[in-house]
């Protein structure tokens, strides 16, 4: 499996403090990778050096590679043109627009990078969006904004979908649900890079983990071998086999 | 939060003096303003002494004082308040009323002119005190233009025509009363009554209610948790901003002797506001020398009513466009270059 | 019958209201800029289709657009002008640079058109046409007809098209707007034309009622302001609404009072409703 997302010895500062110390980092093709880590880990730098969108100006050595092309110096409507896509942390819809209407917002890139995502394509993911359609999404439930948002930029024909702490604000029930249908996704050809602090509902559905602490990575491995590994159990976990 | 952090913002705030907080030798730093202020009552005498210069002055002086009203609002509040034509009109139209129609003295007058802004202040302050920030420039904006219709339609006002005939400004002095009958003679009550509101400013600036302001104006959610009522805090440095104005007012009805509803036009909204903003942010003489520099165009470069618009209503636009730190973030921008 | 010629004229005026607010609602609406510029784009408005209807000849209906155009581009430069501004959310500065703008306009136009009241000639300030003992001209079925078709087509382009979504959306979030792959910028340069184009409308055909001056829009500023913090802002409908019953409320001011204080009543008015509603009257 080539390497569809490579960042290689990525250092990223701010000013003479470092968030990011030489990250290595690879995402396949089809494959569901997750970054795991606590509050201050690094983790929405990352997501910001991928996807390009910054807050202040950091200074950011090492690679940032997409199909083996270097990526770092695009600006990020480039790099989304080009198939990396963010599902931002957060408020990541139009509220006082319907599900339709945000759906129908997103102009598709000229050159397609990933599989182009109709409306109605993004309705046979998510079926229950279908069923509220013209409805505004500040009506809807976190969940199915989270939905919304995911087939927004579905509609953006990505190749790699990053999705930044999608479990905020949602309830346990819903995260694994919203996960399965990225699983989904996934195993339909798209490849996700996944940073989010709920391990457990992460574990279920992903290829392989990493583990960032203090902006370095502590711990790899594909996701059966991360699960038995005392630093997630302890940390993560409560100190019991899930 | 700590404290220290809370005082970092009073060290700024008095920016007229320090240079780059290195102390400045004892005696210099005693006998600076000292030194100021005789220079300046001085200025008019070594410009020459003609009446020309010392209308001028007289002019600068009302016109900065007029200034600092809405200084203290704009660059301590953080708010903008396009209604301060209403408190500089108000206290001149109160005063023309008192002296005019009733006869009464300048100390009457100016009692009534603090009155009556005041009065209006409280009324629009309280009006938009929920409202958001833009809600009340408008507010206040729309005060001014419908003061303007109400005062052009005022029998009792003058109509379009306004009030003559105010008498000249005699204050009761040792040994009689102190009349001013020239420029001249008003440059040292309109310099004193400058030197006094350019004093209330600095004691402002480090007083409780300016740094207050001032942290309402930066971070509105810090000063919340810290128990500050933002709001109240609004209120209540706008309604102190209206009686500098109306002060101001007060000694432009003595010095023009009639007041007119064109103390409520654009004109000198536009003024006030370029006033403030050319010199650069929170400076302590900073609408002393915007006034000064507008006044001289006015009154000595004028190329005429409606190109004059075009002047000031360019500068403001270019400063606000170009350089928002005005006159100084030029000099920096300038010094920075070539450092 | 007098209530009844009243609120007649009220409908004209409340037209008129309704349309000089609609383009000012939608660009704050959409970009959070107070265009303090509004009156001046007004009178200039007013005074292209007179110069062009005096200095070029044109009939009125074909100076009309003329002087949508030369509004229109003048409002393309401003935004231009203020773009970083706008990106940057500079609330404070850019009521500050329009009402330097407007100042300046006024003096420009001054020296352009003149300081003497100027009457647009258009055939119909004098056709009457009667209603009871009303006295309407066919200048106000124009500007009734024309305000309804704009708040028409500005209800149905926000609502129902792309071009609306973009807007709306921008209005939201222009952050957001970035991820969904929308120039906001561009956005902001559109709707700032289109708040140009509706004031220069709304001075050509509203402005043939009287004598205009380079010296107006002042008074325009404050009835819009009016109507679009009463109506609730960006609130299409609710700015109709609020148009027209500030129309009847002038009217029938004007009827018992001296008309003169009309303006000075409806903003006491509102300041009775900021206190008891800071948000305006909210009509969805």
């Amino acid at each position: 499996m080539s390497a569809l997302l490579e960042l290689v010895d990525l250092e990223v500062r701010y000013g003479r403090t470092a968030a990011l110390h030489g990250v290595d980092l690879t995402v396949g093709e089809r494959e569901l990778v997750a970054v795991a880590g606590a509050n201050g880990a690094g983790k929405s730098t990352l997501v910001n050096a991928v996807a390009g969108w910054s807050r202040g100006r950091p200074a950011v050595s090492g690679a940032v590679r997409l199909d083996g092309a270097d990526v770092g110096g695009l600006a990020a409507h480039r790099r989304a043109a080009s198939g990396i896509v963010l599902v931002p942390e957060g408020k990541g819809v139009f509220e006082t627009l319907t599900v339709e209407e945000n759906l129908e917002l997103v102009r598709p890139p000229r050159k397609a990078a990933g599989k182009r995502y109709s409306v109605a394509e993004v309705y046979e993911v998510f079926p229950q969006l279908a069923a509220r359609a013209d409805k505004r999404c500040s009506t809807l439930s976190g969940g199915e904004r989270q939905m919304v948002a995911i087939g927004r930029a579905l509609r953006a024909a990505p190749r790699l979908l990053i999705l930044d702490e999608p479990s905020v604000g949602l309830a346990p029930r819903l995260v694994l649900d919203v996960l399965r249908h990225v699983r989904e996704l996934v195993d339909a050809g798209l490849s996700v890079l996944l940073v989010e602090q709920n391990v457990r509902a992460t574990l279920e559905v992903a290829d392989r983990l990493y583990l960032l602490e203090q902006g370095r990575v502590v711990a790899s491995g594909p996701a059966e071998q991360m699960r038995d590994d005392e630093r997630i159990v302890a940390a993560y976990l409560g100190g019991l086999r899930a | 939060m700590s404290v220290s952090e809370l005082q970092v913002t009073p060290q700024r705030a008095p920016g007229g003096g320090e240079k780059g907080g290195r102390a400045l030798p004892t005696a210099v730093r005693v006998l600076r303003w000292p030194a100021l202020i005789v220079l300046g009552y001085l200025v008019p005498v070594l410009l020459g002494g003609s009446d020309r210069i010392y209308a001028a002055v007289v002019l600068i002086a009302i016109f900065a004082i007029m200034s600092y009203g809405i200084d203290v609002v704009l660059s301590y509040l953080g708010e903008v308040s396009l209604g301060h034509t209403l408190f500089w009109a108000g206290g001149a139209y109160a005063t023309a009323v008192v002296a005019v129609k009733y006869g009464w003295g300048p100390l009457t007058s100016l009692a009534a002119a603090i009155g009556v802004v005041t009065a209006l202040a409280v009324v629009l302050g309280l009006a938009t005190i929920r409202t958001r920030e833009f809600v009340f420039s408008l507010v206040t904006y729309a005060a001014a233009v419908i003061g303007l219709t109400v005062v052009s339609n005022s029998d009792f006002l003058g109509g379009t025509d306004g009030l003559v005939g105010v008498p000249l400004l005699a204050l009761p002095a040792v040994g009689g009363q102190y009349v001013a009958r020239t420029n001249a003679e008003m440059w040292p009550i309109a310099f004193g009554l400058l030197v006094l509101v350019v004093a209330l400013i600095a004691r402002f600036r480090r007083s409780r209610l300016g740094v207050t302001a001032l942290m309402a104006q930066m971070n509105p959610q810090l000063a919340t948790t810290l128990g500050v009522d933002v709001r109240r805090t609004r209120v209540l440095v706008f309604v102190l901003s209206a009686p500098i104005a109306g002060l101001a007012g007060w000694l432009y009805a003595y010095q023009r002797s009639y007041v007119s509803p064109d103390l409520l036009s654009a004109h000198f909204l536009l003024f006030m506001l370029a006033a403030v903003i050319l010199p650069g942010r929170r400076l302590l003489l900073g609408p002393l020398v915007g006034a000064a520099i507008l006044t001289t165009q006015q009154e000595l470069f004028s190329f005429g009513g409606d190109a004059d618009k075009i002047v000031l209503g360019g500068v403001l636009a270019a400063i606000l466009l170009l350089s928002p730190n005005g006159l100084v973030g030029i000099w920096h921008t300038i010094t920075r270059r070539s450092g | 019958m007098r209530v009844l010629d009243q609120l007649v004229n009220g409908l004209a005026l409340g037209a008129g209201y309704a349309l000089l607010a609609v383009g000012w609602t939608v660009l704050l609406g959409a970009a959070r800029l107070v265009n303090f510029a509004h009156g001046q784009l007004y009178m200039l408005g007013a005074f292209v289709t007179w110069w062009a209807c005096t200095a070029l000849g044109v009939p009125y209906l074909v100076a009309i657009p003329i002087a949508l155009v030369a509004v229109g581009v003048l409002g393309a430069v401003m935004q231009l002008a203020l773009t970083r501004l706008v990106v940057e959310q500079n609330i404070v500065s850019l009521m500050l640079v329009t009402l330097a703008f407007g100042y300046l306009l006024q003096g420009s136009a001054a020296l352009v058109f003149g300081g003497n009241p100027q009457q647009i000639p258009s055939p119909f300030s004098s056709q009457n046409v009667a209603i009871g003992s009303a006295r309407f001209t066919q200048q106000d079925v124009l500007i009734i007809v024309a305000a309804l078709a704009l708040y028409a087509v500005t209800f149905y382009v926000l609502s129902r098209t792309g071009i609306g979504r973009i807007v709306r959306g921008v209005a939201e979030d222009p952050k957001l707007a970035q991820l969904y792959g929308i120039d906001a910028a561009r956005v902001y340069l559109g709707v700032f034309v289109f708040a140009a184009l509706s004031a220069a409308l709304a001075g050509a055909i509203i402005a043939p009622r009287s004598p205009i001056l380079t010296s107006i829009g002042f008074d325009e500023v404050i009835i819009t302001f009016l109507v679009v913090v009463l109506g609730g802002i960006g609130s299409v409908l609710g700015n109709l609404v609020t148009g027209f019953g500030l129309g009847f409320f002038v009217a029938l001011f004007g009827a018992f009072f001296p008309p003169a204080y009309s303006m000075a009543a409806a903003f006491a008015v509102l300041l009775i409703v900021l206190v008891v509603r800071p948000e305006g009257l909210r009509i969805r």
